[in-house]
Protein backbone atom coordinates (compact mmCIF):
# COMPACT_ATOMS: atom_id res chain seq x y z
CA UNK A 1 0.00 0.00 0.00
CA UNK A 2 1.42 3.39 -0.96
CA UNK A 3 2.03 5.70 1.99
CA UNK A 4 1.67 9.34 1.03
CA UNK A 5 1.52 11.17 4.36
CA UNK A 6 2.58 10.71 7.94
CA UNK A 7 0.76 7.99 9.87
CA UNK A 8 -0.39 10.62 12.35
CA UNK A 9 -2.70 12.32 9.87
CA UNK A 10 -6.27 11.07 9.78
CA UNK A 11 -7.04 9.50 6.40
CA UNK A 12 -10.36 11.32 6.16
CA UNK A 13 -11.54 14.13 8.37
CA UNK A 14 -14.37 16.60 8.79
CA UNK A 15 -13.88 19.61 11.04
CA UNK A 16 -16.97 21.44 12.26
CA UNK A 17 -18.75 20.45 9.06
CA UNK A 18 -22.16 21.84 8.20
CA UNK A 19 -24.11 20.73 5.14
CA UNK A 20 -27.41 22.23 4.05
CA UNK A 21 -29.69 20.10 1.84
CA UNK A 22 -33.09 21.22 0.59
CA UNK A 23 -33.35 23.96 3.17
CA UNK A 24 -32.45 21.66 6.09
CA UNK A 25 -29.20 21.34 7.99
CA UNK A 26 -28.28 17.73 7.17
CA UNK A 27 -25.01 17.94 9.11
CA UNK A 28 -24.64 20.29 12.04
CA UNK A 29 -21.09 21.02 13.09
CA UNK A 30 -19.75 17.48 12.74
CA UNK A 31 -16.25 16.55 13.83
CA UNK A 32 -15.32 13.21 12.35
CA UNK A 33 -12.13 11.40 11.46
CA UNK A 34 -10.86 8.00 10.53
CA UNK A 35 -7.23 7.15 11.18
CA UNK A 36 -4.91 4.98 9.18
CA UNK A 37 -5.74 1.31 9.65
CA UNK A 38 -9.02 1.95 11.50
CA UNK A 39 -12.28 0.09 10.88
CA UNK A 40 -15.16 2.46 11.64
CA UNK A 41 -18.86 1.72 11.33
CA UNK A 42 -21.21 4.67 10.87
CA UNK A 43 -24.67 4.00 12.26
CA UNK A 44 -27.92 5.90 12.58
CA UNK A 45 -31.59 5.91 11.57
CA UNK A 46 -32.93 7.11 8.21
CA UNK A 47 -32.37 10.81 7.70
CA UNK A 48 -29.69 10.97 10.38
CA UNK A 49 -27.08 12.18 7.87
CA UNK A 50 -24.96 9.06 7.28
CA UNK A 51 -24.88 9.30 3.48
CA UNK A 52 -24.50 13.08 3.70
CA UNK A 53 -21.46 12.62 5.95
CA UNK A 54 -19.90 10.14 3.53
CA UNK A 55 -20.51 12.42 0.56
CA UNK A 56 -19.20 15.43 2.47
CA UNK A 57 -16.02 13.67 3.51
CA UNK A 58 -15.42 12.61 -0.12
CA UNK A 59 -16.14 16.07 -1.52
CA UNK A 60 -19.32 14.98 -3.32
CA UNK A 61 -21.32 17.52 -1.33
CA UNK A 62 -20.23 21.04 -0.61
CA UNK A 63 -19.85 22.09 3.01
CA UNK A 64 -21.71 25.23 4.00
CA UNK A 65 -19.24 25.64 6.87
CA UNK A 66 -16.25 23.75 8.14
CA UNK A 67 -13.46 21.83 6.49
CA UNK A 68 -12.94 18.48 4.82
CA UNK A 69 -9.48 16.90 4.65
CA UNK A 70 -8.02 13.75 3.10
CA UNK A 71 -4.65 12.29 4.08
CA UNK A 72 -3.91 15.49 5.98
CA UNK A 73 -4.57 17.80 3.03
CA UNK A 74 -7.53 20.11 2.48
CA UNK A 75 -9.80 18.30 0.05
CA UNK A 76 -9.44 20.94 -2.67
CA UNK A 77 -5.67 20.33 -2.70
CA UNK A 78 -5.88 16.54 -2.46
CA UNK A 79 -4.90 14.70 -5.64
CA UNK A 80 -4.32 11.08 -4.64
CA UNK A 81 -7.88 9.95 -5.25
CA UNK A 82 -6.64 6.55 -6.41
CA UNK A 83 -6.10 5.81 -2.70
CA UNK A 84 -9.83 5.86 -2.03
CA UNK A 85 -12.27 3.09 -2.92
CA UNK A 86 -15.96 4.01 -2.80
CA UNK A 87 -19.12 1.93 -2.88
CA UNK A 88 -22.08 4.31 -3.23
CA UNK A 89 -25.47 3.64 -1.73
CA UNK A 90 -27.31 1.98 -4.59
CA UNK A 91 -29.53 -1.03 -4.79
CA UNK A 92 -27.98 -2.27 -8.01
CA UNK A 93 -25.15 -1.59 -10.41
CA UNK A 94 -27.48 -1.72 -13.42
CA UNK A 95 -28.24 1.48 -15.29
CA UNK A 96 -29.90 0.04 -18.39
CA UNK A 97 -26.69 0.56 -20.36
CA UNK A 98 -25.13 -2.62 -21.66
CA UNK A 99 -21.90 -3.18 -19.75
CA UNK A 100 -20.12 -6.30 -18.66
CA UNK A 101 -19.03 -7.01 -15.09
CA UNK A 102 -15.40 -6.64 -16.20
CA UNK A 103 -16.04 -3.25 -17.80
CA UNK A 104 -17.70 -1.91 -14.65
CA UNK A 105 -15.06 -3.28 -12.27
CA UNK A 106 -12.24 -2.08 -14.55
CA UNK A 107 -13.73 1.43 -14.41
CA UNK A 108 -12.72 1.40 -10.72
CA UNK A 109 -9.08 1.58 -11.91
CA UNK A 110 -9.69 4.73 -13.95
CA UNK A 111 -8.04 6.99 -11.35
CA UNK A 112 -4.80 5.03 -11.69
CA UNK A 113 -4.19 5.72 -15.38
CA UNK A 114 -3.66 8.98 -17.22
CA UNK A 115 -6.25 10.55 -19.48
CA UNK A 116 -4.57 9.25 -22.62
CA UNK A 117 -3.27 5.96 -21.21
CA UNK A 118 -4.57 2.46 -21.74
CA UNK A 119 -5.33 -0.05 -19.00
CA UNK A 120 -2.23 -2.08 -18.13
CA UNK A 121 -1.88 -5.82 -17.32
CA UNK A 122 -1.81 -4.98 -13.59
CA UNK A 123 -5.20 -3.26 -13.95
CA UNK A 124 -6.71 -6.44 -15.41
CA UNK A 125 -5.05 -8.51 -12.68
CA UNK A 126 -6.56 -6.23 -10.01
CA UNK A 127 -10.00 -6.75 -11.58
CA UNK A 128 -9.54 -10.52 -11.53
CA UNK A 129 -8.48 -10.38 -7.87
CA UNK A 130 -11.44 -8.18 -6.92
CA UNK A 131 -13.91 -10.49 -8.71
CA UNK A 132 -12.41 -13.46 -6.86
CA UNK A 133 -12.88 -11.64 -3.57
CA UNK A 134 -16.62 -11.21 -4.16
CA UNK A 135 -17.10 -14.69 -5.68
CA UNK A 136 -17.85 -13.33 -9.15
CA UNK A 137 -14.81 -14.64 -11.01
CA UNK A 138 -17.03 -16.63 -13.38
CA UNK A 139 -19.17 -13.58 -14.19
CA UNK A 140 -16.64 -11.27 -15.84
CA UNK A 141 -18.16 -11.43 -19.33
CA UNK A 142 -21.77 -11.34 -18.12
CA UNK A 143 -23.94 -8.29 -18.63
CA UNK A 144 -24.43 -6.49 -15.32
CA UNK A 145 -28.14 -5.78 -15.64
CA UNK A 146 -28.80 -9.48 -16.15
CA UNK A 147 -27.48 -10.27 -12.65
CA UNK A 148 -29.51 -10.39 -9.45
CA UNK A 149 -29.63 -7.35 -7.15
CA UNK A 150 -27.21 -8.95 -4.69
CA UNK A 151 -24.77 -9.88 -7.46
CA UNK A 152 -24.92 -6.35 -8.84
CA UNK A 153 -24.10 -4.96 -5.43
CA UNK A 154 -21.10 -7.29 -5.28
CA UNK A 155 -20.02 -5.89 -8.65
CA UNK A 156 -19.94 -2.41 -7.07
CA UNK A 157 -17.96 -3.77 -4.13
CA UNK A 158 -15.51 -5.42 -6.55
CA UNK A 159 -15.13 -2.10 -8.40
CA UNK A 160 -14.06 -0.44 -5.14
CA UNK A 161 -11.76 -3.34 -4.20
CA UNK A 162 -10.11 -3.19 -7.64
CA UNK A 163 -8.71 0.23 -6.79
CA UNK A 164 -6.39 -1.39 -4.18
CA UNK A 165 -7.30 1.51 -1.92
CA UNK A 166 -5.71 2.75 1.29
CA UNK A 167 -9.26 3.37 2.51
CA UNK A 168 -12.55 1.78 1.51
CA UNK A 169 -15.65 3.92 2.01
CA UNK A 170 -18.85 1.92 1.68
CA UNK A 171 -22.39 3.21 2.01
CA UNK A 172 -24.59 0.26 2.96
CA UNK A 173 -22.75 -2.11 0.66
CA UNK A 174 -24.59 -5.28 1.67
CA UNK A 175 -28.16 -3.94 1.77
CA UNK A 176 -29.42 -6.49 -0.76
CA UNK A 177 -26.70 -9.12 -0.45
CA UNK A 178 -27.77 -12.52 0.91
CA UNK A 179 -26.54 -13.74 4.29
CA UNK A 180 -23.97 -16.18 2.92
CA UNK A 181 -22.33 -13.48 0.86
CA UNK A 182 -22.55 -10.97 3.73
CA UNK A 183 -20.42 -13.39 5.78
CA UNK A 184 -18.02 -13.88 2.91
CA UNK A 185 -17.89 -10.08 2.49
CA UNK A 186 -17.11 -9.68 6.21
CA UNK A 187 -14.26 -12.18 5.80
CA UNK A 188 -12.91 -10.18 2.84
CA UNK A 189 -13.07 -6.97 4.88
CA UNK A 190 -11.29 -8.68 7.79
CA UNK A 191 -8.51 -9.72 5.40
CA UNK A 192 -8.22 -6.22 3.89
CA UNK A 193 -8.23 -4.61 7.30
CA UNK A 194 -5.53 -7.01 8.50
CA UNK A 195 -3.40 -5.96 5.52
CA UNK A 196 -3.66 -2.30 6.58
CA UNK A 197 -6.63 -0.97 4.64
CA UNK A 198 -8.75 1.56 6.55
CA UNK A 199 -12.47 0.95 6.35
CA UNK A 200 -15.43 3.28 6.78
CA UNK A 201 -18.70 1.39 6.51
CA UNK A 202 -22.20 2.85 6.72
CA UNK A 203 -24.76 0.42 8.07
CA UNK A 204 -28.06 0.30 9.87
CA UNK A 205 -26.83 -2.29 12.31
CA UNK A 206 -23.49 -3.70 13.29
CA UNK A 207 -24.55 -7.23 12.33
CA UNK A 208 -21.70 -9.30 10.94
CA UNK A 209 -19.34 -6.31 11.25
CA UNK A 210 -19.45 -6.20 15.05
CA UNK A 211 -16.37 -8.34 15.63
CA UNK A 212 -14.41 -6.35 13.01
CA UNK A 213 -15.35 -2.75 13.86
CA UNK A 214 -12.95 -0.91 16.15
CA UNK A 215 -15.10 2.17 16.50
CA UNK A 216 -18.77 2.96 15.98
CA UNK A 217 -19.99 6.47 15.24
CA UNK A 218 -23.71 7.07 15.66
CA UNK A 219 -25.49 9.96 13.98
CA UNK A 220 -28.88 11.39 14.82
CA UNK A 221 -30.34 14.43 13.05
CA UNK A 222 -26.99 15.49 11.68
CA UNK A 223 -25.13 15.30 14.96
CA UNK A 224 -22.72 12.68 16.35
CA UNK A 225 -24.38 11.21 19.43
CA UNK A 226 -21.88 8.44 20.04
CA UNK A 227 -18.27 7.89 19.06
CA UNK A 228 -16.64 4.93 20.77
CA UNK A 229 -16.31 1.21 20.98
CA UNK A 230 -19.03 -0.76 19.19
CA UNK A 231 -20.10 -2.68 22.31
CA UNK A 232 -21.25 0.61 23.87
CA UNK A 233 -23.56 1.17 20.90
CA UNK A 234 -25.36 -2.07 21.63
CA UNK A 235 -25.57 -1.19 25.30
CA UNK A 236 -27.01 2.26 24.63
CA UNK A 237 -29.51 0.95 22.10
CA UNK A 238 -28.30 3.28 19.39
CA UNK A 239 -28.32 0.45 16.94
CA UNK A 240 -31.37 0.47 14.70
CA UNK A 241 -32.92 -2.69 13.32
CA UNK A 242 -33.12 -3.06 9.58
CA UNK A 243 -36.44 -1.92 8.22
CA UNK A 244 -37.88 -2.24 4.68
CA UNK A 245 -37.78 1.54 4.29
CA UNK A 246 -34.15 1.72 5.30
CA UNK A 247 -32.95 1.77 1.72
CA UNK A 248 -33.91 5.37 1.19
CA UNK A 249 -31.09 7.91 1.25
CA UNK A 250 -30.19 8.94 4.73
CA UNK B 1 -31.66 1.98 -63.63
CA UNK B 2 -29.59 5.11 -62.98
CA UNK B 3 -26.51 4.42 -60.85
CA UNK B 4 -26.40 6.90 -57.96
CA UNK B 5 -22.61 6.74 -57.91
CA UNK B 6 -22.51 8.32 -61.37
CA UNK B 7 -23.39 11.65 -59.76
CA UNK B 8 -20.77 13.81 -58.10
CA UNK B 9 -23.28 15.30 -55.63
CA UNK B 10 -24.27 11.78 -54.50
CA UNK B 11 -20.66 10.74 -53.95
CA UNK B 12 -20.13 13.88 -51.84
CA UNK B 13 -23.40 13.30 -49.99
CA UNK B 14 -22.53 9.67 -49.24
CA UNK B 15 -19.10 10.67 -47.94
CA UNK B 16 -20.57 13.40 -45.73
CA UNK B 17 -23.35 11.06 -44.61
CA UNK B 18 -20.91 8.30 -43.66
CA UNK B 19 -18.86 10.79 -41.61
CA UNK B 20 -21.98 11.99 -39.81
CA UNK B 21 -22.97 8.36 -39.28
CA UNK B 22 -19.64 7.77 -37.52
CA UNK B 23 -19.36 11.02 -35.57
CA UNK B 24 -22.88 11.49 -34.21
CA UNK B 25 -23.30 8.13 -32.42
CA UNK B 26 -19.71 8.25 -31.11
CA UNK B 27 -20.71 11.32 -29.06
CA UNK B 28 -24.38 10.41 -28.67
CA UNK B 29 -23.55 7.22 -26.78
CA UNK B 30 -22.40 9.26 -23.78
CA UNK B 31 -25.56 11.38 -23.87
CA UNK B 32 -27.76 8.27 -24.03
CA UNK B 33 -25.84 6.73 -21.13
CA UNK B 34 -26.42 9.80 -19.00
CA UNK B 35 -30.11 9.89 -19.96
CA UNK B 36 -29.53 13.12 -21.86
CA UNK B 37 -30.82 11.78 -25.17
CA UNK B 38 -32.79 14.96 -25.78
CA UNK B 39 -29.75 17.20 -25.29
CA UNK B 40 -29.11 17.06 -29.05
CA UNK B 41 -32.61 18.44 -29.63
CA UNK B 42 -31.97 21.29 -27.20
CA UNK B 43 -28.72 22.09 -28.97
CA UNK B 44 -30.50 21.82 -32.33
CA UNK B 45 -32.96 24.52 -31.33
CA UNK B 46 -30.15 26.87 -30.33
CA UNK B 47 -28.39 26.00 -33.58
CA UNK B 48 -31.52 27.26 -35.33
CA UNK B 49 -31.00 30.63 -33.63
CA UNK B 50 -27.35 30.65 -34.80
CA UNK B 51 -28.39 29.84 -38.37
CA UNK B 52 -31.02 32.60 -38.21
CA UNK B 53 -28.44 35.14 -36.99
CA UNK B 54 -26.03 34.09 -39.76
CA UNK B 55 -28.69 34.31 -42.46
CA UNK B 56 -30.11 37.60 -41.15
CA UNK B 57 -26.65 39.19 -41.15
CA UNK B 58 -25.80 37.75 -44.57
CA UNK B 59 -22.98 35.61 -43.14
CA UNK B 60 -22.07 31.95 -43.67
CA UNK B 61 -24.52 30.35 -41.19
CA UNK B 62 -22.40 27.34 -40.13
CA UNK B 63 -19.85 29.23 -37.96
CA UNK B 64 -22.68 31.18 -36.27
CA UNK B 65 -24.52 27.90 -35.72
CA UNK B 66 -21.41 26.39 -34.10
CA UNK B 67 -20.98 29.36 -31.73
CA UNK B 68 -24.64 29.31 -30.67
CA UNK B 69 -24.68 25.52 -30.33
CA UNK B 70 -21.64 25.58 -28.02
CA UNK B 71 -23.24 28.36 -25.94
CA UNK B 72 -26.47 26.34 -25.69
CA UNK B 73 -24.69 23.11 -24.75
CA UNK B 74 -22.61 24.88 -22.13
CA UNK B 75 -25.75 26.45 -20.66
CA UNK B 76 -27.52 23.08 -20.46
CA UNK B 77 -24.49 21.47 -18.83
CA UNK B 78 -24.02 24.28 -16.29
CA UNK B 79 -27.72 24.38 -15.39
CA UNK B 80 -27.69 20.61 -14.97
CA UNK B 81 -24.51 20.69 -12.89
CA UNK B 82 -25.79 23.32 -10.49
CA UNK B 83 -28.52 20.84 -9.65
CA UNK B 84 -31.08 23.51 -8.85
CA UNK B 85 -32.61 23.13 -12.31
CA UNK B 86 -33.63 19.62 -13.33
CA UNK B 87 -32.14 18.34 -16.61
CA UNK B 88 -35.52 18.36 -18.38
CA UNK B 89 -36.30 21.92 -17.26
CA UNK B 90 -32.81 23.07 -18.33
CA UNK B 91 -33.40 21.49 -21.74
CA UNK B 92 -36.86 23.06 -22.05
CA UNK B 93 -35.44 26.51 -21.27
CA UNK B 94 -32.84 26.15 -24.01
CA UNK B 95 -35.40 24.67 -26.47
CA UNK B 96 -37.74 27.62 -26.16
CA UNK B 97 -35.04 30.29 -26.05
CA UNK B 98 -33.51 28.82 -29.22
CA UNK B 99 -36.74 28.71 -31.20
CA UNK B 100 -37.91 32.13 -29.99
CA UNK B 101 -34.53 33.71 -30.74
CA UNK B 102 -34.40 32.04 -34.17
CA UNK B 103 -37.85 33.26 -35.16
CA UNK B 104 -37.00 36.74 -33.88
CA UNK B 105 -33.80 37.01 -35.96
CA UNK B 106 -35.46 35.57 -39.08
CA UNK B 107 -38.15 38.22 -38.68
CA UNK B 108 -35.53 40.97 -38.38
CA UNK B 109 -33.63 39.87 -41.51
CA UNK B 110 -34.85 39.41 -45.04
CA UNK B 111 -34.23 35.67 -45.19
CA UNK B 112 -35.47 33.37 -47.96
CA UNK B 113 -37.55 30.34 -47.04
CA UNK B 114 -35.29 28.11 -49.16
CA UNK B 115 -32.24 29.00 -47.07
CA UNK B 116 -34.13 28.39 -43.83
CA UNK B 117 -35.60 25.11 -45.06
CA UNK B 118 -32.21 23.76 -46.09
CA UNK B 119 -31.14 23.95 -42.44
CA UNK B 120 -34.46 22.90 -40.92
CA UNK B 121 -34.82 19.81 -43.10
CA UNK B 122 -31.23 19.31 -44.28
CA UNK B 123 -29.84 19.55 -47.78
CA UNK B 124 -27.26 16.84 -47.98
CA UNK B 125 -27.50 16.77 -51.79
CA UNK B 126 -26.15 20.32 -51.92
CA UNK B 127 -23.13 19.63 -49.72
CA UNK B 128 -20.28 21.76 -51.04
CA UNK B 129 -16.55 21.13 -50.94
CA UNK B 130 -16.24 23.55 -48.01
CA UNK B 131 -19.02 21.76 -46.14
CA UNK B 132 -17.26 18.47 -46.71
CA UNK B 133 -14.02 19.78 -45.22
CA UNK B 134 -15.83 21.03 -42.09
CA UNK B 135 -17.81 17.81 -41.68
CA UNK B 136 -14.61 15.78 -42.09
CA UNK B 137 -12.68 17.78 -39.49
CA UNK B 138 -15.54 17.63 -36.95
CA UNK B 139 -16.10 13.92 -37.54
CA UNK B 140 -12.41 13.09 -37.09
CA UNK B 141 -12.15 15.18 -33.89
CA UNK B 142 -15.38 13.75 -32.43
CA UNK B 143 -14.37 10.20 -33.23
CA UNK B 144 -10.81 10.67 -31.94
CA UNK B 145 -11.94 12.20 -28.64
CA UNK B 146 -14.62 9.61 -28.03
CA UNK B 147 -12.19 6.79 -28.78
CA UNK B 148 -9.20 8.10 -26.84
CA UNK B 149 -11.25 9.09 -23.77
CA UNK B 150 -13.64 6.15 -24.00
CA UNK B 151 -12.59 4.58 -20.67
CA UNK B 152 -12.95 7.85 -18.80
CA UNK B 153 -16.21 8.88 -20.46
CA UNK B 154 -17.64 5.42 -19.76
CA UNK B 155 -16.71 5.70 -16.07
CA UNK B 156 -18.37 9.13 -15.84
CA UNK B 157 -21.48 8.12 -17.76
CA UNK B 158 -21.87 4.93 -15.74
CA UNK B 159 -21.41 6.42 -12.28
CA UNK B 160 -20.58 10.11 -12.01
CA UNK B 161 -20.07 10.03 -8.22
CA UNK B 162 -17.59 7.18 -8.42
CA UNK B 163 -15.78 8.97 -11.24
CA UNK B 164 -15.47 12.07 -9.03
CA UNK B 165 -14.07 10.00 -6.17
CA UNK B 166 -11.59 8.49 -8.64
CA UNK B 167 -10.31 12.03 -9.20
CA UNK B 168 -11.48 12.41 -12.81
CA UNK B 169 -12.08 16.00 -13.99
CA UNK B 170 -15.77 15.14 -14.35
CA UNK B 171 -17.00 18.71 -14.89
CA UNK B 172 -14.48 19.43 -17.64
CA UNK B 173 -15.05 16.10 -19.42
CA UNK B 174 -18.84 16.56 -19.31
CA UNK B 175 -18.40 20.02 -20.77
CA UNK B 176 -16.11 18.61 -23.47
CA UNK B 177 -18.76 16.08 -24.50
CA UNK B 178 -21.48 18.77 -24.45
CA UNK B 179 -19.35 21.02 -26.70
CA UNK B 180 -18.48 18.16 -29.06
CA UNK B 181 -22.18 17.30 -29.27
CA UNK B 182 -22.86 20.96 -30.04
CA UNK B 183 -20.31 21.15 -32.85
CA UNK B 184 -21.50 17.81 -34.25
CA UNK B 185 -25.13 19.00 -34.21
CA UNK B 186 -24.29 22.35 -35.81
CA UNK B 187 -22.34 20.71 -38.62
CA UNK B 188 -24.69 17.75 -39.01
CA UNK B 189 -27.64 20.11 -39.40
CA UNK B 190 -26.65 20.62 -43.03
CA UNK B 191 -27.04 16.87 -43.64
CA UNK B 192 -30.12 15.79 -41.68
CA UNK B 193 -31.58 19.14 -40.70
CA UNK B 194 -32.05 20.81 -37.33
CA UNK B 195 -35.41 19.15 -36.74
CA UNK B 196 -33.97 15.63 -37.02
CA UNK B 197 -30.38 16.18 -36.04
CA UNK B 198 -30.75 14.64 -32.59
CA UNK B 199 -31.93 11.39 -34.17
CA UNK B 200 -28.44 10.60 -35.45
CA UNK B 201 -26.99 11.09 -31.98
CA UNK B 202 -29.50 8.78 -30.36
CA UNK B 203 -31.11 6.25 -32.72
CA UNK B 204 -28.02 4.29 -33.84
CA UNK B 205 -27.03 3.95 -30.17
CA UNK B 206 -30.52 2.86 -29.17
CA UNK B 207 -30.54 0.27 -31.97
CA UNK B 208 -27.10 -1.06 -31.04
CA UNK B 209 -28.00 -1.20 -27.35
CA UNK B 210 -30.73 -3.74 -28.07
CA UNK B 211 -28.36 -6.47 -29.23
CA UNK B 212 -25.11 -5.67 -27.39
CA UNK B 213 -24.07 -6.98 -24.02
CA UNK B 214 -21.06 -4.76 -23.43
CA UNK B 215 -20.25 -1.09 -23.72
CA UNK B 216 -17.43 -1.76 -26.19
CA UNK B 217 -19.77 -3.72 -28.49
CA UNK B 218 -22.47 -1.04 -28.21
CA UNK B 219 -19.93 1.61 -29.20
CA UNK B 220 -18.71 -0.27 -32.28
CA UNK B 221 -22.19 -1.32 -33.39
CA UNK B 222 -23.53 2.24 -32.96
CA UNK B 223 -21.02 3.46 -35.53
CA UNK B 224 -21.99 0.68 -37.94
CA UNK B 225 -25.69 1.51 -37.45
CA UNK B 226 -24.94 5.21 -37.99
CA UNK B 227 -23.18 4.62 -41.30
CA UNK B 228 -25.84 2.15 -42.52
CA UNK B 229 -28.59 4.68 -41.64
CA UNK B 230 -27.06 7.64 -43.46
CA UNK B 231 -25.84 5.84 -46.57
CA UNK B 232 -28.93 3.66 -47.02
CA UNK B 233 -31.18 6.63 -46.30
CA UNK B 234 -29.40 8.69 -48.98
CA UNK B 235 -29.71 5.97 -51.60
CA UNK B 236 -33.40 5.47 -50.78
CA UNK B 237 -33.95 9.24 -51.04
CA UNK B 238 -32.19 9.29 -54.43
CA UNK B 239 -34.43 6.62 -55.94
CA UNK B 240 -37.71 7.74 -54.29
CA UNK B 241 -37.13 11.49 -54.70
CA UNK B 242 -37.76 12.18 -51.02
CA UNK B 243 -36.01 14.39 -48.44
CA UNK B 244 -32.82 12.51 -47.42
CA UNK B 245 -33.22 13.64 -43.79
CA UNK B 246 -36.52 11.78 -43.58
CA UNK B 247 -35.27 8.57 -45.20
CA UNK B 248 -32.07 8.58 -43.08
CA UNK B 249 -34.05 8.85 -39.84
CA UNK B 250 -36.64 6.31 -40.99
CA UNK B 251 -33.87 3.83 -41.81
CA UNK B 252 -32.48 4.42 -38.27
CA UNK B 253 -35.90 3.75 -36.79
CA UNK B 254 -36.17 0.64 -38.97
CA UNK B 255 -32.86 -0.61 -37.58
CA UNK B 256 -34.08 0.05 -34.04
CA UNK B 257 -37.29 -1.91 -34.67
CA UNK B 258 -35.27 -4.74 -36.20
CA UNK B 259 -32.78 -5.00 -33.32
CA UNK B 260 -35.60 -4.73 -30.79
CA UNK B 261 -37.33 -7.65 -32.50
CA UNK B 262 -34.09 -9.64 -32.51
CA UNK B 263 -33.74 -9.01 -28.79
CA UNK B 264 -37.37 -9.78 -28.07
CA UNK B 265 -37.27 -13.11 -29.84
CA UNK B 266 -34.12 -14.02 -28.00
CA UNK B 267 -31.76 -14.40 -30.93
CA UNK B 268 -29.06 -12.55 -28.99
CA UNK B 269 -28.31 -11.78 -25.34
Amino acid sequence: MLSIVSDKDPILELRQAWVRLGGNEALRGIDFKIDRGEFVVLLGPNGSGKTTLVKAVLGLLELTKGESRAFGQPLHEFDRWDQIGYVPQRLTAATGIPATVEEVVLSGRIGKIGLLARFRPQDHEAVKRALDQVDLSEFGRREVDRLSGGQQQRVLIARALATDPAILVMDEPVASVDLAHQESFAATLAQLHASGTSILLVAHSLGAMQPLAQRAVVLERGVVVHDGVPSDVLTHEHEHPHHPDDRSAS
Amino acid sequence: MIDFLDFDFMRRALFAGALVGLAAPSIGIYLVQRRLALMGDGIGHVTFMGVAVGLALGLWPVPAAIVFAIAGATTIELLRRRGKTASDVALALVFYAGIAGGVLFLGMGNVSNIAVNSFLFGSVLTVSGEDLVIVSVVAIVALAVSLVLRKHLFAISYDEEMARVSGLPVGRLNLLIACLAAVTVAVTAKVVGILLVSAMLVLPVAAAQQISHSFAATFRLSLVMGVISTTTGLVVAFYTDQFPAATIVLVSIGLFVMTSAIRRFGVVR
